[in-house]
Protein backbone atom coordinates (compact mmCIF):
# COMPACT_ATOMS: atom_id res chain seq x y z
CA UNK A 1 0.00 0.00 0.00
CA UNK A 2 1.78 3.28 -0.70
CA UNK A 3 2.54 5.94 1.46
CA UNK A 4 -0.71 8.18 0.12
CA UNK A 5 -3.32 5.17 -0.06
CA UNK A 6 -2.29 4.64 3.83
CA UNK A 7 -2.52 8.11 4.87
CA UNK A 8 -6.08 8.98 2.72
CA UNK A 9 -8.37 5.68 4.20
CA UNK A 10 -8.29 6.47 7.62
CA UNK A 11 -9.59 10.06 6.82
CA UNK A 12 -11.99 8.33 4.52
CA UNK A 13 -12.95 5.72 6.69
CA UNK A 14 -14.12 8.63 9.49
CA UNK A 15 -15.63 10.71 7.25
CA UNK A 16 -17.84 7.64 6.28
CA UNK A 17 -18.37 6.86 9.35
CA UNK A 18 -19.40 10.00 10.49
CA UNK A 19 -21.92 10.20 7.52
CA UNK A 20 -23.34 6.62 8.28
CA UNK A 21 -24.28 7.82 12.22
CA UNK A 22 -25.22 11.82 10.81
CA UNK A 23 -27.89 9.81 8.47
CA UNK A 24 -28.91 7.38 11.28
CA UNK A 25 -29.48 9.73 13.84
CA UNK A 26 -31.29 12.03 11.59
CA UNK A 27 -33.34 9.91 9.73
CA UNK A 28 -37.13 9.96 10.32
CA UNK A 29 -38.58 7.40 12.78
CA UNK A 30 -41.37 6.39 13.11
CA UNK A 31 -45.04 6.11 11.24
CA UNK A 32 -47.08 8.86 9.77
CA UNK A 33 -47.10 11.85 11.66
CA UNK A 34 -50.84 12.46 13.30
CA UNK A 35 -52.23 15.87 14.23
CA UNK A 36 -51.41 15.06 17.69
CA UNK A 37 -47.98 14.41 16.95
CA UNK A 38 -48.06 18.16 15.72
CA UNK A 39 -50.09 19.08 18.62
CA UNK A 40 -47.69 18.19 20.52
CA UNK A 41 -44.56 19.28 18.79
CA UNK A 42 -45.71 22.55 18.29
CA UNK A 43 -46.98 22.96 22.22
CA UNK A 44 -43.68 21.87 23.01
CA UNK A 45 -42.18 25.18 20.72
CA UNK A 46 -44.44 27.25 22.77
CA UNK A 47 -43.45 29.13 26.45
CA UNK A 48 -45.65 27.68 29.46
CA UNK A 49 -47.54 31.34 30.00
CA UNK A 50 -47.94 31.04 33.70
CA UNK A 51 -44.51 29.12 34.99
CA UNK A 52 -41.74 29.45 34.78
CA UNK A 53 -39.06 27.80 32.74
CA UNK A 54 -41.61 25.23 30.65
CA UNK A 55 -42.96 24.67 27.65
CA UNK A 56 -46.78 24.03 26.69
CA UNK A 57 -46.29 20.54 26.17
CA UNK A 58 -44.52 19.52 29.82
CA UNK A 59 -46.62 21.92 32.15
CA UNK A 60 -49.98 20.91 33.89
CA UNK A 61 -51.42 24.22 34.53
CA UNK A 62 -54.61 25.16 33.46
CA UNK A 63 -53.71 27.70 30.47
CA UNK A 64 -51.15 25.25 29.57
CA UNK A 65 -54.40 22.49 29.41
CA UNK A 66 -55.83 25.20 27.01
CA UNK A 67 -53.50 26.22 24.69
CA UNK A 68 -53.15 22.11 23.91
CA UNK A 69 -56.85 21.92 23.25
CA UNK A 70 -56.43 25.11 21.41
CA UNK A 71 -53.74 24.23 19.06
CA UNK A 72 -55.19 20.51 18.42
CA UNK A 73 -58.90 22.40 17.81
CA UNK A 74 -56.40 24.69 15.20
CA UNK A 75 -54.62 22.55 13.53
CA UNK A 76 -57.91 20.35 12.84
CA UNK A 77 -59.57 23.27 11.71
CA UNK A 78 -57.13 23.25 9.07
CA UNK A 79 -54.31 26.57 10.26
CA UNK A 80 -50.52 25.65 9.74
CA UNK A 81 -48.33 25.54 12.10
CA UNK A 82 -46.89 29.33 11.31
CA UNK A 83 -50.43 30.91 11.55
CA UNK A 84 -50.71 29.32 15.06
CA UNK A 85 -47.48 30.64 16.48
CA UNK A 86 -47.99 33.94 14.89
CA UNK A 87 -51.38 34.23 16.45
CA UNK A 88 -49.68 33.31 19.87
CA UNK A 89 -47.02 35.72 19.40
CA UNK A 90 -49.69 38.21 17.97
CA UNK A 91 -51.41 37.98 21.45
CA UNK A 92 -48.68 37.13 23.94
CA UNK A 93 -45.66 39.01 22.64
CA UNK A 94 -42.66 36.98 21.09
CA UNK A 95 -41.65 35.78 24.34
CA UNK A 96 -44.06 32.88 24.05
CA UNK A 97 -42.32 31.18 21.17
CA UNK A 98 -39.47 29.31 22.48
CA UNK A 99 -37.38 28.67 19.34
CA UNK A 100 -36.34 32.41 17.99
CA UNK A 101 -37.55 33.32 14.58
CA UNK A 102 -35.31 33.44 11.94
CA UNK A 103 -35.19 37.34 11.40
CA UNK A 104 -33.11 39.84 13.19
CA UNK A 105 -31.24 39.12 16.20
CA UNK A 106 -32.60 35.75 15.94
CA UNK A 107 -30.92 34.90 12.51
CA UNK A 108 -27.19 35.04 14.48
CA UNK A 109 -28.79 32.16 16.77
CA UNK A 110 -29.27 30.18 13.47
CA UNK A 111 -27.02 31.31 11.08
CA UNK A 112 -23.51 31.50 13.22
CA UNK A 113 -23.48 28.31 14.48
CA UNK A 114 -23.81 26.74 10.36
CA UNK A 115 -21.07 29.74 9.22
CA UNK A 116 -18.86 28.55 12.12
CA UNK A 117 -18.96 24.78 11.18
CA UNK A 118 -18.20 25.68 7.77
CA UNK A 119 -15.48 28.20 8.27
CA UNK A 120 -13.75 25.25 10.73
CA UNK A 121 -14.27 22.60 7.96
CA UNK A 122 -13.29 24.56 5.33
CA UNK A 123 -9.96 25.38 7.57
CA UNK A 124 -9.25 21.32 8.26
CA UNK A 125 -9.38 20.30 4.64
CA UNK A 126 -6.77 23.04 3.14
CA UNK A 127 -4.64 22.29 5.84
CA UNK A 128 -5.19 18.57 4.81
CA UNK A 129 -4.71 19.29 1.52
CA UNK A 130 -1.53 21.24 2.40
CA UNK A 131 -0.35 18.60 4.69
CA UNK A 132 0.18 15.98 2.21
CA UNK A 133 0.73 18.06 -0.37
CA UNK A 134 3.99 18.83 1.43
CA UNK A 135 7.03 17.35 -0.11
CA UNK A 136 8.56 14.96 2.51
CA UNK A 137 12.28 15.34 3.30
CA UNK A 138 13.94 11.54 2.29
CA UNK A 139 17.52 11.64 3.98
CA UNK A 140 20.40 11.69 1.13
CA UNK A 141 23.64 9.26 1.22
CA UNK A 142 25.48 12.05 3.58
CA UNK A 143 22.66 12.37 5.69
CA UNK A 144 22.96 8.27 6.58
CA UNK A 145 26.61 8.86 7.03
CA UNK A 146 26.49 11.91 9.40
CA UNK A 147 23.87 9.43 11.10
CA UNK A 148 26.10 6.52 11.27
CA UNK A 149 29.33 8.39 12.26
CA UNK A 150 27.10 9.65 15.28
CA UNK A 151 25.49 6.29 16.23
CA UNK A 152 29.29 4.97 16.39
CA UNK A 153 30.40 7.54 18.63
CA UNK B 1 -1.28 27.65 3.54
CA UNK B 2 0.18 30.04 5.55
CA UNK B 3 -2.13 32.93 4.14
CA UNK B 4 -5.09 30.98 4.40
CA UNK B 5 -4.81 29.63 7.68
CA UNK B 6 -4.65 33.22 8.73
CA UNK B 7 -7.73 33.93 7.03
CA UNK B 8 -9.83 31.26 8.24
CA UNK B 9 -7.99 32.59 11.92
CA UNK B 10 -9.24 36.47 11.04
CA UNK B 11 -12.37 35.32 9.20
CA UNK B 12 -13.74 33.65 12.89
CA UNK B 13 -12.10 35.98 15.01
CA UNK B 14 -14.18 38.55 12.96
CA UNK B 15 -17.63 36.57 13.37
CA UNK B 16 -16.50 36.05 16.98
CA UNK B 17 -16.04 39.96 17.62
CA UNK B 18 -19.34 40.61 15.38
CA UNK B 19 -21.39 38.52 17.67
CA UNK B 20 -19.62 40.23 20.95
CA UNK B 21 -20.79 43.79 19.91
CA UNK B 22 -24.22 42.45 18.53
CA UNK B 23 -24.64 40.66 22.13
CA UNK B 24 -22.82 43.69 24.10
CA UNK B 25 -25.49 46.31 22.19
CA UNK B 26 -28.66 43.87 23.64
CA UNK B 27 -27.52 44.15 27.09
CA UNK B 28 -30.33 45.54 29.01
CA UNK B 29 -32.86 44.16 26.33
CA UNK B 30 -35.15 42.27 28.15
CA UNK B 31 -36.53 38.92 25.83
CA UNK B 32 -39.39 38.94 27.97
CA UNK B 33 -40.19 42.55 28.56
CA UNK B 34 -43.04 41.83 26.21
CA UNK B 35 -44.54 39.16 29.32
CA UNK B 36 -44.96 42.48 31.73
CA UNK B 37 -47.15 43.77 29.48
CA UNK B 38 -50.19 42.80 27.62
CA UNK B 39 -50.11 43.40 23.97
CA UNK B 40 -53.67 43.37 23.60
CA UNK B 41 -53.93 46.96 24.27
CA UNK B 42 -55.68 49.05 21.41
CA UNK B 43 -57.31 45.53 19.99
CA UNK B 44 -60.82 44.70 19.99
CA UNK B 45 -61.57 42.59 22.93
CA UNK B 46 -62.18 39.04 22.56
CA UNK B 47 -65.40 37.88 22.09
CA UNK B 48 -66.49 36.97 25.89
CA UNK B 49 -69.29 33.88 26.36
CA UNK B 50 -69.47 33.02 29.55
CA UNK B 51 -72.17 32.28 33.02
CA UNK B 52 -72.24 34.27 35.96
CA UNK B 53 -72.22 32.53 39.71
CA UNK B 54 -76.60 32.88 39.38
CA UNK B 55 -76.52 30.76 35.88
CA UNK B 56 -76.93 34.47 33.44
CA UNK B 57 -75.30 35.01 30.63
CA UNK B 58 -72.68 37.24 30.17
CA UNK B 59 -71.01 37.88 26.59
CA UNK B 60 -69.77 40.59 24.58
CA UNK B 61 -73.05 41.93 23.78
CA UNK B 62 -74.44 42.86 26.78
CA UNK B 63 -71.36 44.51 27.70
CA UNK B 64 -71.66 46.67 24.68
CA UNK B 65 -71.90 50.29 25.17
CA UNK B 66 -70.59 50.81 29.37
CA UNK B 67 -67.04 50.85 30.05
CA UNK B 68 -66.11 47.46 31.07
CA UNK B 69 -63.38 46.64 33.64
CA UNK B 70 -62.62 42.99 33.94
CA UNK B 71 -60.62 41.37 36.38
CA UNK B 72 -59.08 37.79 36.00
CA UNK B 73 -58.66 36.04 39.97
CA UNK B 74 -58.99 32.84 41.83
CA UNK B 75 -60.02 32.68 45.49
CA UNK B 76 -56.54 31.13 46.26
CA UNK B 77 -54.74 33.52 44.90
CA UNK B 78 -52.69 35.87 47.45
CA UNK B 79 -52.22 39.30 45.29
CA UNK B 80 -55.95 38.58 44.40
CA UNK B 81 -57.08 38.79 47.95
CA UNK B 82 -54.83 41.86 48.61
CA UNK B 83 -56.52 44.31 45.74
CA UNK B 84 -60.07 42.84 47.00
CA UNK B 85 -60.59 46.12 49.28
CA UNK B 86 -59.64 48.57 45.98
CA UNK B 87 -62.39 46.40 44.04
CA UNK B 88 -64.76 46.54 46.42
CA UNK B 89 -64.87 50.59 47.01
CA UNK B 90 -64.57 51.00 42.85
CA UNK B 91 -67.46 48.53 42.84
CA UNK B 92 -69.50 50.74 45.25
CA UNK B 93 -68.44 53.86 43.62
CA UNK B 94 -69.60 53.02 40.44
CA UNK B 95 -72.84 50.75 41.91
CA UNK B 96 -75.41 53.19 40.08
CA UNK B 97 -73.86 54.10 37.52
CA UNK B 98 -75.22 52.32 34.07
CA UNK B 99 -72.21 52.90 32.31
CA UNK B 100 -69.63 51.54 34.06
CA UNK B 101 -69.27 47.65 34.56
CA UNK B 102 -67.01 45.45 36.83
CA UNK B 103 -66.90 41.71 35.76
CA UNK B 104 -64.79 39.12 37.83
CA UNK B 105 -63.55 36.45 35.39
CA UNK B 106 -62.73 33.59 37.57
CA UNK B 107 -59.40 31.95 36.11
CA UNK B 108 -58.28 28.55 37.65
CA UNK B 109 -60.80 27.99 40.51
CA UNK B 110 -63.44 25.89 41.23
CA UNK B 111 -67.37 27.28 41.78
CA UNK B 112 -67.63 25.91 45.11
CA UNK B 113 -64.81 27.45 46.59
CA UNK B 114 -65.67 30.89 44.45
CA UNK B 115 -69.29 30.60 45.91
CA UNK B 116 -68.14 30.27 49.37
CA UNK B 117 -65.56 32.97 48.69
CA UNK B 118 -68.20 35.55 47.09
CA UNK B 119 -70.94 34.80 50.05
CA UNK B 120 -67.94 35.26 52.96
CA UNK B 121 -66.23 38.72 51.67
CA UNK B 122 -69.90 39.64 50.33
CA UNK B 123 -68.71 40.44 46.18
CA UNK B 124 -71.86 41.82 44.91
CA UNK B 125 -70.27 42.55 41.23
CA UNK B 126 -70.71 40.12 38.56
CA UNK B 127 -68.65 36.73 38.89
CA UNK B 128 -68.56 34.80 35.94
CA UNK B 129 -66.72 31.39 35.35
CA UNK B 130 -64.60 30.27 32.80
CA UNK B 131 -64.68 27.09 31.83
CA UNK B 132 -61.64 25.33 30.27
CA UNK B 133 -59.47 29.09 31.26
CA UNK B 134 -60.61 30.20 27.55
CA UNK B 135 -61.60 33.99 28.36
CA UNK B 136 -57.95 33.91 30.16
CA UNK B 137 -56.01 32.48 27.10
CA UNK B 138 -58.35 35.03 24.74
CA UNK B 139 -57.15 37.55 27.10
CA UNK B 140 -53.44 35.89 26.78
CA UNK B 141 -53.09 36.19 30.49
CA UNK B 142 -49.99 34.94 32.20
CA UNK B 143 -51.04 34.45 35.68
CA UNK B 144 -53.76 36.77 38.51
CA UNK B 145 -54.64 39.14 39.02
CA UNK B 146 -54.72 40.52 35.68
CA UNK B 147 -57.23 43.34 35.15
CA UNK B 148 -58.62 45.16 31.54
CA UNK B 149 -60.09 48.08 30.31
CA UNK B 150 -63.13 47.93 27.54
CA UNK B 151 -64.67 51.09 26.37
CA UNK B 152 -68.35 51.33 24.90
CA UNK B 153 -67.04 50.09 21.57
CA UNK B 154 -65.60 47.18 23.30
CA UNK B 155 -61.84 47.95 22.37
CA UNK B 156 -58.97 46.86 25.11
CA UNK B 157 -57.89 50.43 26.40
CA UNK B 158 -55.57 49.62 28.89
CA UNK B 159 -54.37 46.33 30.84
CA UNK B 160 -53.01 46.25 34.31
CA UNK B 161 -50.59 43.03 34.96
CA UNK B 162 -50.64 42.04 39.21
CA UNK B 163 -52.88 43.98 41.54
CA UNK B 164 -54.21 47.06 41.28
CA UNK B 165 -55.09 49.64 44.13
CA UNK B 166 -58.33 52.26 43.35
CA UNK B 167 -56.32 54.53 41.75
CA UNK B 168 -54.91 51.79 38.87
CA UNK B 169 -58.85 51.02 38.40
CA UNK B 170 -59.71 54.51 38.24
CA UNK B 171 -56.79 55.21 35.77
CA UNK B 172 -58.07 52.19 34.14
CA UNK B 173 -61.75 53.32 33.98
CA UNK B 174 -60.67 56.58 32.83
CA UNK B 175 -58.92 54.97 29.44
CA UNK B 176 -61.79 52.89 28.98
CA UNK B 177 -64.25 56.59 29.09
CA UNK B 178 -61.49 58.07 27.09
CA UNK B 179 -60.65 60.68 29.99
Amino acid sequence: MSLSARRIIPGLGLFVLMTVVAVWALWPTGGKVTINDRARDLAAELRCPDCEGLNVADSTTTSARSIRKDLLRRLKAGEDEAEIKNSYANRYGESILLNPDGGGLGILVWGLPVLLLVLGGVGITIAIMSRSRSTRLTPTESDREEVKKARGK
Amino acid sequence: MKYSARWIALSVGAVVVGLGVVLAMQVGNDPRIDATKSQLVGQPAPELSLRALDGTAVDTNTLLGKAVIVNFWNSWCIPCRNELPALKEFANRYRDDPGVALVGIVRDDSTRAIKAYVKAEGIDWVIVTDPDSRAALDFATRGQPETFALDANGLITGAQIGPTTLRDLESLLGSAQGR
